[in-house]
């Protein structure tokens, strides 16, 4: 990507947690580029990070969290930034779209109001001209009868609909990033194709990037323009979708893609990886995927390999990457 | 062929929903509404749908953990509605149940070996030989017999369901209701336990009916499925057919909004999005109860309730418009994305 | 099994995420983990300690210090010497033995308020909870309605008639003080008899019974215990108050309300003897405070996680 269209430079992020048990190691040495207009996936298990790595960039983790290293946004450091700076860029010019939509919105507020609030706090809109932009967004994820919506509570919307809203909201100071954090992760499976479409509609209009965190390898195949793999707090793999997918160069990504049934394949035999994901607070030594890996040597056990560049734009974190055989995928119908 | 294992027909269930002092019942929850399913001995029936539609409450049902309305459940030709409070005791040593959360279906204040031990005692083992079963029952799972004395929160989530696994497993039953056994768990753990419950029905002659939203996992894992919306069967056929030859509307929107791990096959699919949300189960709508969403709806769905009819043998539909095979939703609706 | 590929697999994952979790050898038992937890706390430990001592001090100190009940007309209100630590009180009772025995009947009140209640609570709370229906409603009926009563109120009136020995006033206080217990438990009840581990003991056929006494009261232990302790809390404050307007333990018996009552003539004269009784009564109260927070934070499993 040219330099001039980089949004986001993350790198060699760090953040740690202070516990009971002593430190724990959420995020070990992140990076991640965005450029302008484009779609990343960040792909994880529980506890590898992906969701740490994103609320850490907006100051949003609380003050136990010690965070290092490194994120630019469009030039300007994000690390160590003032809360009252980072306010200025939360919600104008980078949005969240958080998981859970029963929670993101006060019950005591109409929607409306809050859509307003949100143009209101960066200064975009005021008063009755905010609430009919507010009314407009509604519209434009496609909440049905917008003017009357506008004045409901969220109690008053379902799951969707409150989704929809988020998104309104998220969208209505026209952020030049997007952050969703598990979008659809709550809601049934055709409503989540609703959410999706939205999502993908409101980016092709406004031409803001995106950040999509979510375990799902089926709704990142549909929406990203490039996947970044995580484990452990680290980066296993990046590269382009069709990278990550059809070539596969890391064990835990094949591992990953094998293990899932697919709705359009008949049921053979599926290859499970064995283990569970590492507790945060009981990483193993090395890479952290080792004990779990059917190619684990010594050189594993020694130390962790550090994320190279395999192919152009496709890069993996492997002591392993020049002996592991070719990468077969699960045989599918069609 | 012999006679099902499992026989539910007709099958209401519905929640009255109280309010007041005297709590006087001022409507019902039409969680299940008139489902008739059989289930073959060592056979896996898939029932698939949204929130909403009632597949865990007919889950339940079937072992009357919760009370249904009406309607009949047969195991081997024996009534379970009805039966009595011993006799249902001794049927529930057949049909047994795993439950979706790997955290709230173990006691966090008893041992593992306890956990698993539970129906065995309570079904009158003595000590000794239920902690023998219990020893042969972690190693079926493939956990260590000497993991039995820690307790649940040592484990992962995948740990915990198969101990869950295990407890279904200790009467030795015939037929286990699997309550989206693996959606709570991570994706790298998901294959190991579908893999456990294949082998497991090997090895000791199960039938699953397994219950799940997911319905990649429950292609891999059913002979037949069945499709619920709303308390009722929208359609059901063996795993291939419903899959490959869909003839409910209901049925091709939700194969069609299931993401594909899979670039190219994602961005080249045409697309159903269905518009509207799930109606609430407690004001269903009238006749067809897909009719508020479906896109090829006309006067008669809101007027005429469609039963369900053979389309093939062992492929029945509850659609006054079924789709044929080799015809697309996308086609006929015209709209795509 | 038949599919040999699956064993060692399987075995694999519980010997790799027993590592990933850091087990011991022999796992550890509830109680050890409780107690680490509880150790945890250090103001949770130093009010044990000291309420123990206090315990200690007012059951054996009695046998070492001169007759609460003695009076010695000669030695009226004198202040702090050697032979009356803390001086005399009007009649010339030592005032030390005094504070001994009203620490001993406060504590016992405390107590066996606390307990009492808290059984009534949880009886009433449990049933409502698990029978649900016509019998919660009607549970839920009488707590509303005896809630609207003031409590100080209706413990003046009957601390009058009957509130004269330590066990009544305790049984007195405990009878209406049973109430927030019991909603507590309700409501625990309610949302334990829905998680799976209770729905799965039922499938495998338990009975009422078994239910109530293998899984949900065990899972009570914890809310149990904080509420025992806020209880006595409560109940020494309440007894003290009862004993101030004179209705509580009846004299020449003595509490720790009851001496801080008798003192209230002579707080510009000789403020220690409302002080020392007063310093106690808040030591206690504190301690039992910090014990309950500790407690409550040993006896869940889960905690020890994060």
């Amino acid at each position: 990507m040219a330099q001039d269209d980089l949004l986001l430079d993350v790198s060699d992020l760090s953040v740690a947690f202070k516990t009971k048990k002593g430190m724990a190691a959420a995020v070990r040495g992140m990076s991640l580029r965005v450029a302008r207009g484009e779609s990343v996936a960040i792909v994880g298990e529980s506890g590898s990070g992906k969701s740490v790595s994103s609320l850490a960039l907006l100051g949003l983790l609380p003050k136990s969290a010690q965070i290092t290293g490194s994120a630019k946004f469009d030039g300007e450091e994000l690390v160590g930034m003032s809360q009252n700076d980072l306010r200025a860029i939360r919600g104008k010019r980078i949005s969240m779209i958080f998981q859970d939509p029963m929670t993101a919105f006060n019950p005591v507020f109409t929607i409306g109001d809050q859509i307003a609030e949100a143009m209101e706090v960066h200064g975009t809109a005021e008063g009755d001209k905010a609430l009919m932009e507010a009314a407009n967004l509604l519209e434009l994820v496609g909440v049905p009868e917008p003017g009357q919506r506008v004045n409901q509570y969220p109690h008053e919307f379902s799951g969707g609909m409150r989704q929809r809203a988020m998104i309104a909201m998220a969208i209505a100071n026209k952020p030049d990033l997007l952050i969703a954090d598990e979008p659809t992760t709550a809601l049934d499976v055709t409503i989540q194709a609703q959410v999706m479409e939205v999502l993908s509609d409101i980016r092709k209009e406004s031409g803001a990037a995106m950040i999509l965190i979510t375990h799902d390898l089926g709704v990142v195949a549909g929406s990203a323009d490039r996947v970044q793999v995580m484990y452990g707090g680290r980066v296993f793999e990046r590269g382009t979708t069709n990278d990550v997918f059809y070539d596969p160069l890391n064990p835990y990504t094949r591992g990953l893609l094998r293990s899932m049934p697919r709705v359009d394949a008949i049921g053979e035999r599926l290859v499970p990886i064995s283990g569970s994901p590492p507790s945060i607070l009981n990483m193993p030594p090395g890479c952290a995927f080792g004990p779990r890996c059917d190619f684990r040597t010594d050189a594993c056990v020694a130390d962790a390999a550090s994320l190279e560049l395999v192919k152009p734009g496709h890069e993996s974190r492997c002591h392993h990457t020049a002996d592991l055989p070719a990468y077969e995928a699960v045989e599918t119908l069609t | 062929m012999n006679a099902p294992l499992l026989e539910v027909d007709d099958l209401v269930t519905h929640f009255p929903i109280r309010a007041g002092l005297f709590r006087k019942v001022i409507g019902q929850v039409h969680a299940v509404d008139g489902v008739s399913i059989t289930v073959n001995e060592r056979e896996t029936v898939g029932v698939v749908g949204e929130s909403g539609c009632g597949k865990t409450t007919f889950g339940r049902s079937l072992l009357r953990l919760v009370e249904p309305t009406s309607g009949s459940v047969k195991f081997r030709g024996e009534p379970v509605t009805g039966a009595s409070n011993d006799r249902l005791r001794e049927l529930r040593a057949e049909m047994q149940i795993v439950f979706q959360d790997p955290y709230a279906s173990l006691n966090p204040r008893m041992p593992v070996n306890d956990i698993i031990a539970e129906p065995l005692r309570i079904q009158g083992t003595a000590k000794a030989p239920a902690q023998a079963r219990v020893s042969e029952l972690l190693e079926a799972v493939g956990l260590l017999p000497e993991h039995g004395n820690r307790y649940p929160h040592e484990f992962s989530g995948g740990q915990r369901q198969r101990i869950g696994i295990a407890r279904a497993l200790a009467l030795n039953p015939s037929l286990i209701v699997l309550d989206e056994p693996v959606s709570a768990l991570d994706v790298s753990v998901q294959a190991q336990v579908i893999n456990l419950l294949d082998d497991l029905q090997e090895e000791f002659d199960l039938a699953y009916l397994f219950i799940a939203h997911d319905l990649s996992v429950v292609r891999h894992i059913s002979d037949r499925v069945a499709v619920m919306y709303l308390g009722r069967v929208a359609e059901i056929a063996d795993s291939n057919s419903l899959y490959e030859r869909p003839a409910h509307p209901y049925t091709h929107s939700l194969l069609s909004a299931v993401p594909i791990a899979d670039p190219i096959v994602e961005r080249e699919r045409k697309r159903i999005v269905l518009q509207g949300d799930i109606p609430s189960p407690a004001s269903p709508p009238s006749g067809c109860r897909f009719r508020t969403r479906c896109p090829i709806a006309v006067e008669r769905c809101a007027n005429e309730v469609p039963v369900l009819q053979e389309l093939a043998p062992g492929h029945q539909v509850a659609c006054h418009f079924p789709i044929a095979p080799g015809e697309s939703l996308v086609d006929l609706v015209g709209s795509a994305s | 099994m038949t599919d040999l590929i699956a064993r060692p697999e399987a075995n694999d994952d519980a010997v790799d995420a027993g590592d990933a979790l850091g087990l011991s050898e022999k796992p550890e038992s509830l109680g050890r983990q409780a107690w680490d937890r509880f150790r945890r706390h250090r103001l949770a430990i130093v009010g044990s300690v000291l309420l123990v001592l206090l315990a200690i001090s007012f059951w054996v100190g009695p046998y070492f210090a001169q007759d609460f009940d003695e009076i010695d007309v000669l030695q009226r209100s004198q202040g702090p010497s050697r032979a009356h630590l803390f001086g005399t009180d009007d009649l010339g009772r030592d005032l030390l033995a005094r504070t001994l025995r009203g620490g001993q009947y406060s504590l016992r009140i405390a107590i066996l308020t606390a307990v009492i209640a808290t059984s009534i609570g949880t009886l009433f709370g449990a049933i409502a909870g698990y029978f649900g229906g016509v019998v919660d409603s009607l549970v839920n009926f009488l707590v509303n309605v005896l809630l609207t009563i003031p409590l100080l109120m209706v413990l003046v009136i009957f601390g009058r008639q009957f509130g004269s020995r330590p066990n009544t006033v305790a049984i007195l206080i405990a009878m209406l003080a049973w109430l927030r217990a019991a909603r507590l438990v309700r409501a625990q009840v309610l949302q334990l008899k829905e998680m799976e581990f209770v729905q799965a003991a039922r499938a495998a056929g338990a009975k009422s019974g078994r239910i109530i006494m293998r899984h949900l009261i065990p899972n009570l232990v914890g809310i149990l215990l904080v509420e025992i302790t806020l209880l006595a809390g409560t109940a020494i404050i309440l007894e003290s108050t009862l004993s101030f307007l004179s209705l509580g333990v009846q004299p020449p018996d003595t509490t720790l309300g009851t001496l801080i009552a008798e003192a209230k003539g002579s707080i510009d004269t000789r403020p220690s003897r409302v002080l020392i009784p007063g310093a106690i009564v808040t030591i206690i109260i504190l301690s039992i405070n910090f014990i309950g927070d500790a407690l409550r934070d040993a006896v869940d499993p889960k905690s020890g996680i994060e």
